[in-house]
Formats: C-alpha cells, structure tokens, sequence
C-alpha cells in the first residue's frame, strides 16, 4: 500500500528542486544561457576618455581599433599594408612627398562616405594633439585633398617613420569625419569606419560596441592586423576588471570570454581546465633597465657598462616571468622574424660580477647610492628590480631600490637629480625611431654625437632597404654607449573560453573575425 | 535639542573646512602627476607641461586652493581630470551601488552581530559562548578582499551559484543587481559583525549583572522580557556607538571590496583616483565621504535621546 510522503521528506525534495533550479534562476545561470551574440572581455582596468589619439594607452588602443581604423596597418612581420589606404604611398625621390590614395566606398558609422578631406582633417588633428604625430608634423610644409580620394602629404625635409606611425594604432592618427576631426576639444562623437561601433562608455563598468552591418572590408585574406575584418558577434564588451585573480576567476566562471595580463600564479591555475584555452600574445614586451645618462652616477659610460655585466638576465627573467615559455633572452632590440632582427649584441647577459667589479673601479666608483625606481604595481618590473638589485649588489655597487606606486615614477623620472635607473616594460612598435629610449627628450637621456648622427640619417633615409642596415649601426651604438640594459622579453598571457575562436592576439588583441560557440 | 542642532551643525562646518583643507594639502603634496599618467609612459617632459597648462595644473598652489573652497562653497566639486566630467555627476552615478553596498554589509552586521552577540552573553560560559568568541575573533580578523577572494573561489567559480564580478549585464534590473552584491556584502559585513557581536556582548554582561535584572529576574518575570526588555534596552546605546562606527567605516571598507569585486561604486573611483591623482576627483569623493561619516555620527547622537529618555540635550 502507497504512504503519503512525510511533510519531511516533502520539504527535502523541494528544497534540492529549488536548489536545482537556483542557478537557472541567478543572473550567472542565465548569462551561460546566453546565446552566442556577446563577447565579454576583461581588462585591466578603465580606459578612461575613448580619444586615441592624444594617448598611447595599450588597453585604449585594444579597444578603439575596433571602431576606429588607421590609413595603414603592420603585419606580424612589421611590413606595412594597406588598410583605408587603397595601397601603399608614392613617395617623392627626395622623401619629401606622399601621395596616398584611399579606399573607395568605406562608409563611416554615420552613414557618410570616408573622402581624402576627412583624412587631411584626422591627420592634422593627429598632428596637433598626439605625443607620435608632434615630431612628423614639425616637419609638415602641407597636407591638402587633391582629388576626393587622394591625400598628399609635403615635409619640409624627409621623414622615412612618416608611413610607419600612419600604419601604429597607438596614439595614432584614426580616421574620423571631418565634422569630427575639427570639432572643439574633447571629442565627444566616435563615429570611424571600424567593424564595431560604440554603443556605450560607461566609466568603470564597461565599453560596448556593436556590429556595424555595413562595414567595407579590406581585401585580402586575414592575417594578423592585415586583411580581412568581420564582426562576427553583435556585440563585444570591455568589463574594467583590475584585480588579476578576479580576472582568472571571471574566466574560469565562464562571466569573461576573454582575461589577460595574468600573474604567473593565474596564469598556472588555468592550466588543464576543460573549457579553457591559454597563450601569450604574439608580441613580447621588452623588459628595460633605463639608466641617467644625464647626471649622476649612471651618466659615466664605465658604471653603465658594469651594471650591463652584472646582471643576469635569465636569473631576472626567470624572477620575472616564471616558466621559461613566458619568456626570450634577446639581445637583439627587436625579435627574429622582422627586417629589423640584429642577433650582435655584445655585452648582453653577462653576469659577470668580477668583470663588473674591475670596470667600477676603471670608473672609480665610491660605493655612492645608485637610485633605482621601481613599482609592486607592476609585478614583473618589481621582481626585475629586485634581482638586479642583488646581480648589481654583488659586483659592489650600492644600490638604493625606491618603491613607489607608478604615477610617481612617472613624475619623479622626468627629473634627472631624483633618480639613477629605473625598470620599466616597452611595447613592440614597428617603426624603431618610436622606441622611447632613442628620443634624447625621454627619460634617460641618450644623446651621443655618434647616435644623433646615425639616428638623424635613419630617419631622413628614404629607401627601406638602405634603412636596414642604419638601424644595425644604431643598435650597435647602443651597445656602445650601454644607455640602457635591454634585459629580454616577456610575454603578456592571456586565458580564453573555447568556445572562442578567430582572435588575434597581437600586441593589442584584436577580436574581430572572432565567432563565439553556443 | 534645536540648540543642540544648530551648535552641532556649525561644528560640522569647522570640521569640513578642515578636511577640505587636509585633503587638498595632501591630494597636492603627493607625488605624482596627472598629466603623466594621461599621457602614458612614451611621453615627453614638453608634452606633459603642455597638458599642465591646459588643465590649469600649473596655477600657483594658493590659487588652486582658493578655486577649489570657492567651488566648494558654491556646492560643486569641480572637473575630474580623467573623466572630464563633473565630479558631482561622476560621484552621484556611483552613490547608488555603494550606498546598496554598504547598506547591505551594515544589515548583515547588525542582524548577524547583535543576537548573536546577546545570545553569547546570556550564554556566558557555556560552548556556544567559547565557540562565538573564537569565531568572532578570527572573522575580525580576516581582511575583507580575503573573503571576499574566497567567497569567490566557491560561490562563483565551482559551484557557478553567484556571478564574480561587476554589477550586472546593461538592463538588469534591480534584483539582477542585487545578487551582484550578495558576495561583496558578505565580505565587507562580516569582519563589522564580529566587532558588533563582542561590543553586544560585553555591553550585555555588563548590564546583566545590574541590580535591577536580578530584582526582574526574582519577580518571576519571563526570561525573553529580562533579556529584551529590561537588560538589551539598557545596552544598546553602547551597541548603537559601535554600530554607527561600524557602519561609517563600512565606507572605508568599501574601497578594497569594490576593487576585488569590480564594482562601479564610489570606492573603485576614489581608488582610480588615487592612482591616477586626479585631484578633485580625490578632494570631492574624501569630502562627501567625511561629510556622511559627520552625519551619520551626528544622526547616533541623536538617536540616543530617542532610545535613552535620560538623555537631554
């Protein structure tokens, strides 16, 4: 005979049903409900006023390139092509002219039509207001509409980084409406030619742009930055997100899609995970040690030289970044596979502390404090910091290691009387002029004879074949002078959802092309 | 008690121009520059002083300092440098989730906190008391972005029950936005509950042992009318200081919660702030967290003379 169920065992069964039904019911069950049509990205924090041009934020040029593109674009071998630009610039015999024909038929986001006048204006607001466009633009003599869809740019004198920083979306000229481009200050409309279109900033929470329907692709087949754009989701979201454990959380709860810029220990925990895949992005950072060739003790060229053998840059590597696939010993300024690739590089990674020790005394070093910058708020700047601190301490030099948190670094390092070396990360940039450290105005302040002459005839040199070999005296110059350490290269991780595919991860990971699996 | 407002109320004002004061001095004497950490690391020293002048950085000191109580006065908290909007709209769009927040964190204090705290004392001795102290005790102890690291690893990650971060897709409504807050909340309330439980608790032991409660209890009178009635009434206006303290740190606690957790709220933007030295960003978001904190304390003080009929002010 059937009994009743007990109002126990009936209170039981109900309450693993509504437990069952829980997560169904939370907005975290509906959101792995969702359906395919939105990318969630975290990133390492807010990107502040979407204007990329004045800027050479990473995270704003991470996000801006989907809505916003360039005349040119690089490959991943640093070559330039195309990409609002029909084709790559007739340039005068003497450097001094450009002419740039431009893609026919690119719509903007507000239904006009991209014409070589709104290019003049986008350029000479780059030109005005972005820290990569100021140099060229000193040199500008006029940038004028010749027809509707040719642009010809005239300098004063050559200028051969001119069609690199066109093609360097990172304080770079983006390409807007007229409209928009001589508009008062701050710009307050998005309007671009991109595949995504912005829909809504909100500070702190989140950036969201949306597929635009009808964007014009560039020809050709995609690869890297270069070639074919689709937006294959309807929208793509950046969720600021800076605490890096939340991050791989985020990832690993399947709210984010997308998370990068991980801590090793981050990093290791998405190992072996079913749904999740992990990488590094193509381009490594440069990890620097910057010292004053300006004033003190730095400023002798025998102290520099025994700083460059103290250190061991594996050990600091290795401190740095962990797992040897997360990072290069490269003495070469820039990576095998580019024309630039330089593999002479004397004096890199010697950890040599006797030798370091004879040429501190050839230097007649006195043990006077050696001030070295450095921020926890970077994690592998810190542990940089640190190892040479003990690499250097051991060849006898005496080193003052001054923590602070990044936005003084960057106040108290435009002072020479305040600082001897600091550790900081560069960006890959394909046109080397760009590299900060070869600007005698930045921080550091390397400006021989020797290097300002090769640097002068690398910039004025026409003939990207003849630029080549100049970029090696350069590098080796800067071997030379030792004005800064290049301690190796690290890659930047990354964790990512299978059900992603189609990414690029580039320097700036690009998401279009990217489709998002049910 | 309207003497009593008023003379409280020109206090706060002393106090505020001090804070004002501090907060300017301090925001400015910092080092570190806005217009550096705007432009990024690539820039040089000319283009950081030409953004100075354009945001007006480079005025003498004292004349920032005048424009900045001059705007003070007039209610406005001036520009954010990042933002380049108003401070006020930047702050009052972010009020409302930490207002939740801490709402939230200070209800789970109190309705955590105070029972159990009288619980324990009723209870003096016995293992539920000795088991609430070693609780409480190690609760306040724990820093809150522990908890809250924690909770995540569990309530989000594997059993996938609450979401990790941020504060829900674009047009959810409030309930979707609540549950955001669930995990925080729990993180920034529960090191306030364990200060409220042994505050409640020693105000308790304290009271029970009054003459007064032995005669109640001699009378026969139900031991729930003792406790609630006679010895918790007596109490709580030593609970209600700790409370209101608990509560006007809560704001503080706020800061590292919203960091961990993503949150758009006032804390986040007081931390960007900080690192970005966006300095009226930074004097708005410290004054109008002072001023609540002032009148919150106001707002216990006067509770007492609702609670306590002995108190005349």
């Amino acid at each position: 005979m059937d009994r009743p169920i007990s109002s126990t065992r009936r209170n039981v069964l109900l309450g693993a049903a509504a437990s069952a039904a829980l997560p169904a019911l939370l907005p975290i069950g509906r959101a792995r409900a969702q359906s395919s049509s939105v990318l969630n990205i975290a990133t390492t924090g807010d990107p502040g006023p979407l204007d990329p041009t004045p800027v050479t934020s990473d995270l704003l040029s991470e996000i801006t390139q989907l809505f916003y593109e360039t005349l040119y674009i690089f490959a991943p071998d640093f070559s330039i092509s195309p990409l609002l630009a029909a084709s790559l610039p007739d340039i005068s015999e003497d450097g001094k002219r450009y002419v740039i024909k431009l893609r026919r038929g690119v719509p903007f986001h507000d239904g006009s039509t991209m014409n070589a006048d709104d290019v003049a204006a986008s350029l000479q607001r780059w030109g005005r207001l972005s820290p990569r466009g100021r140099t060229p633009w000193a040199y500008l003599d006029s940038i004028s509409a010749t027809d509707p869809l040719t642009v010809q740019i005239v300098l004063k004198q050559p200028y051969s980084p001119l069609v690199n920083l066109l093609a360097f979306p990172n304080g770079s000229p983006q390409i807007m409406p007229k409209r928009v481009a001589t508009a008062p200050d701050p710009l307050k409309d998005f309007t671009g030619t991109g595949p995504f279109k912005l829909i809504e900033y909100k500070p702190d929470t989140w950036v969201r742009v949306g597929k635009f329907a009808q964007y014009v692709s560039p020809p050709g087949p995609a690869n890297g930055y270069v070639g074919r754009r689709q937006a294959l989701v309807d929208e793509v979201r950046f969720l600021p997100s800076p605490n890096p454990t939340t991050r791989a959380d985020g990832l690993l709860a399947g709210q984010y899609h997308w998370a990068d810029n991980l801590t090793p220990e981050s990093y290791n925990r998405l190992q072996g995970k079913p749904d999740i895949q992990r990488g590094v992005l193509t381009a490594a950072l440069w990890v620097l040690f910057i010292m004053n060739n300006k004033k003190g003790v730095m400023s002798n060229v025998l102290v520099r030289r025994a700083a460059q053998a103290a250190i061991n840059c594996s050990d600091v590597l290795e401190a740095a970044f962990g797992d040897k696939s997360l990072w290069t010993l490269q003495g070469s300024i820039y990576p095998q596979g580019t024309a630039w690739y330089d593999p002479d590089a004397p004096g890199y990674n010697q950890g040599n502390s006797d030798k370091a020790a004879a040429l501190l005394k050839q230097a007649g070093y006195n043990g006077e404090p050696i001030r070295v910058l450095t921020s926890v708020q970077y994690d592998y700047q810190y542990k940089t910091a640190q190892v040479i601190q003990a690499n250097m301490t051991d060849a006898g030099f005496k080193i003052d290691l001054v923590v602070t948190d990044w936005a003084t670094i960057l106040q108290r390092r435009q002072n020479p009387d305040l600082w001897d070396a600091f550790v900081t990360g560069h960006g890959v940039v394909p046109e080397p002029s760009s590299i900060t450290i070869f600007n005698p105005s930045y921080p550091g302040w390397w400006d021989t004879p020797a290097k300002h002459a090769l640097l002068d005839a690398f910039t004025t040199e026409s003939d990207p074949a003849k630029r080549v070999p100049l970029w090696h005296k350069l590098q080796a110059q800067f071997y030379i002078d030792v004005p800064t350490v290049k301690v190796g290269a690290g890659y930047t991780t990354f964790g990512a959802s299978k059900r992603m595919s189609g990414y690029y991860p580039g320097i700036w990971p690009a998401f279009w092309n990217t489709k998002l699996s049910v | 008690m309207t003497h009593y407002l008023l003379r409280r109320l020109a206090g706060m004002i002393v106090v505020m121009f001090l804070v004002a004061t501090i907060v300017f001095v301090i925001s400015h004497v910092i080092p570190g520059d806005p217009a550096a950490v705007m432009l990024g690391p690539a820039a040089t020293a000319a283009d950081i002083a030409a953004l100075r002048a354009r945001l007006g950085l480079d005025a003498p000191l004292s004349v920032q300092y005048v424009e900045f109580l001059h705007s003070v006065l007039r209610l406005r908290l001036g520009e954010s440098i990042f933002l380049g909007r108003s401070v006020t709209e930047a702050l009052a769009e972010r009020a409302p989730l930490t207002l939740q927040l801490t709402v939230l964190a200070a209800g789970l204090a109190v309705l955590i906190g105070v029972p159990v705290g009288v619980l324990s004392a009723v209870k003096r001795g016995s293992l539920l008391d000795q088991a609430v102290t070693a609780i409480s005790m190690a609760a306040a102890s724990l820093p809150s972005f522990w908890i809250g690291l924690t909770l995540i690893e569990y309530f989000a990650v594997h059993w996938h029950l609450l979401p990790v971060a941020g504060y829900g897709p674009p047009g959810a409504g409030f309930v979707v936005h609540l549950t955001y807050l669930i995990m925080p909340a729990i993180a920034l309330g529960i090191p306030s509950s364990a200060l409220i439980v042994r505050f409640t608790r020693t105000s308790m032991l304290d009271v029970l042992q009054e003459d007064y409660v032995r005669t109640a209890r001699a009378k026969g009178l139900a031991p729930r009318t003792v406790i609630f009635k006679h010895a918790f009434r007596n109490a709580r206006t030593s609970v209600l200081t700790v409370v209101g303290l608990t509560v006007a740190g809560l704001l503080g606690g706020a800061i590292v919660t919203e960091t961990v957790f993503a949150l758009p709220g006032v804390g986040n933007l007081v931390v960007s702030a900080v690192l970005r030295r966006d300095y009226p960003v930074i004097q708005g978001a410290l004054l109008v967290i002072s001023g609540v904190y002032v009148l919150i304390n106001l707002g216990i003080d006067l509770l007492y003379a609702v609670l306590d009929p002995r108190v005349r002010y």
